[in-house]
């Protein structure tokens, strides 16, 4: 089963990007099940409308899309309550996205949101890469801090902090790296050797990311069969705690 | 004529410990994917302070096919005979333009020392390129203000703001007539955004290649198709990797 780890929907760049574009990109790659994230604007102010909409979409598709709850750090108890809200009525993950949100991975304020997710039992995908709030070596501090959550290192640091991404996940046990606009002998494989082949996963981060090709370089990693289908989906699989389609190995 | 506006020359110094590659193996890769012609930027000046050795090798390695290998050279921001070497690189070794990158090389984009340097190249008619898309030396409107302190130089953005600053790489190009974009190591989305809202007529694109030579440089071969994959109207993606890079590289009167 081939898992896209993270997906938007939604409107980004003034572009409305449309379930149908989307289910189509996965026709055609060859992907299962999507992970979607909020666009932009709901993901730094209109949550709820976010959650709702995409939840309303999971219900159309709920075996093709899988929904990322997100909620800004700076709102206190209220962001708390709107993700228990949208975990409850079932978002399978929560995002952060420390620019888009404006914070630092490391300030007090996220802790809240962490503690839900440690009592939810669900990972964290945390936006890195864009420095001043999202470098790889924060988002393993937050990490470090909350060892029971897996946290994963959205698109691994990349552009500029991606060589911070291996030495990040080789000290974080519960960091997981990603695999989204790298290639396999250079970055995929660089996260592989720090992360083992449990702790990388498959993105695409569509429609910034083209998903086939995206997964057609994700494909040629240099591994073996069962990591391979570890990085394409079983690892996600694993954090989100769904059982493996019939007849698939998970 | 296709043009690839952005690879890098192999190391001789085994900098990022990345193994040397001769110029017919790269060639070869090219015939592979139609690619005619390659702006070959250095490497290894990027990382020593008297850069005039990797700039001889530059145009050694390509010097095996000088109709389809074009030579970038580059030049220690802080040497005060930098505007000198950009002479003798244009004039003596019959180089194309020049590649900086401020925070491998340790500048700022402004920094006064480079004034000399941008003037040479201006006299010379040879655009400048510049690694962009990274904070805090490197931000496309940061670079794009060397055109427009400088007139008449070609500044070009050498890869169109990267993943996060595409939006300043197309501000940039929009608000200055000397900015060109060179889509290098951009997502999909980007790309677009740039063919989108960008002058068309100053957009180019750039493999990267080089950096990562391992199973014959299928990263390049990755990197073309997914310009190929945007699907572009044919005048577009002929503008982009022909009629734009041949004006850009169009040997000026003045040499």
């Amino acid at each position: 089963m081939i898992v896209d780890g993270h997906v938007t929907l939604g409107r980004v760049d003034g572009v409305e990007v449309e379930v149908g574009t989307l289910l189509n990109q996965m026709d055609r790659a060859g992907v299962d099940l999507a992970v979607v994230s909020p666009d932009p604007r709901e993901t730094a102010v209109a949550h709820r409308e976010g959650h709702d909409r995409l939840l309303e979409l999971r219900e159309q598709y709920p075996e093709r899309l899988a929904v990322y709850a997100t909620a800004n750090p700076w709102l206190g108890a209220s962001a708390v309550d709107e993700l228990d809200r949208a975990l409850s009525a079932g978002a399978v993950a929560i995002k952060l996205h420390p620019y888009l949100q404006g914070f630092q991975p490391i300030e007090p304020i996220v802790e809240p949101i962490m503690e839900l997710a440690a009592a939810r039992g669900v990972p964290v995908y945390v936006h890195s890469g864009t420095p001043v709030q999202a470098t790889p070596f924060q988002v393993a501090a937050l990490a470090d801090r909350f060892p029971g959550v897996p946290v994963i290192l959205g698109r691994g640091g990349k552009t500029d902090f991606k060589a911070d991404a291996a030495p990040a996940l080789k000290a974080s046990p519960n960091l997981y790296g990603d695999t989204a606009h790298d290639f396999p002998l250079t970055g995929m494989a660089t996260q592989l050797a720090a992360a083992g082949p449990r702790r990388l996963l498959f993105t695409s981060d569509f429609p910034y990311g083209d998903m086939c090709h995206e997964l057609r370089r994700a494909r040629a990693l240099p591994a073996g069969d069962a990591a391979l289908r570890d990085v394409l989906g079983g690892n996600l699989l694993r954090l989100l705690k769904a059982e493996p389609m019939p007849g698939e190995p998970g | 004529m296709i043009y690839d506006c952005h690879v890098h020359v192999p190391s001789n110094q085994g900098t990022w410990q990345l193994p040397y590659f001769p110029a017919q193996e790269y060639l070869a890769r090219m015939d592979d994917l139609d690619v005619d012609v390659s702006v070959m930027l250095p490497f290894d000046g990027l990382y020593h302070q008297d850069p005039s050795a990797s700039n001889d090798e530059v145009v050694g390695w390509c010097s095996a096919a000088p109709d389809r290998l074009v030579p970038f050279g580059t030049v220690s921001p802080r040497d005060p005979r930098a505007a000198d070497e950009v002479t003798r690189c244009v004039r003596t070794l019959g180089m194309r333009g020049f590649k900086f990158h401020p925070w491998m090389q340790a500048f700022h984009p402004l920094e006064p020392g480079m004034d000399p340097v941008y003037e040479r190249c201006r006299e010379l008619g040879v655009p400048v390129i510049f690694h962009d898309g990274t904070p805090p030396l490197s931000t496309p409107l940061q670079v794009a203000q060397v055109a427009a302190r400088w007139p008449g130089l070609v500044v070009i953005l050498g890869h169109g703001g990267l993943n996060d600053l595409y939006g300043e790489a197309i501000e940039a190009a929009r608000k200055f007539e000397d900015v060109w974009i060179c889509m290098a190591s951009l997502h999909a989305h980007a790309m677009r955004q740039i063919v989108d809202r960008a002058p068309r007529e100053r957009i180019v694109f750039g493999s990267d290649g080089g950096i990562a030579p391992g199973d014959r440089h299928t990263y390049v071969d990755y990197r073309w198709q997914m310009l190929r994959d945007l699907g572009l109207a044919p005048e577009v993606y002929h503008a982009i990797v022909e009629d734009n890079p041949r004006r850009l590289l169009a040997v000026p009167d003045v040499v």
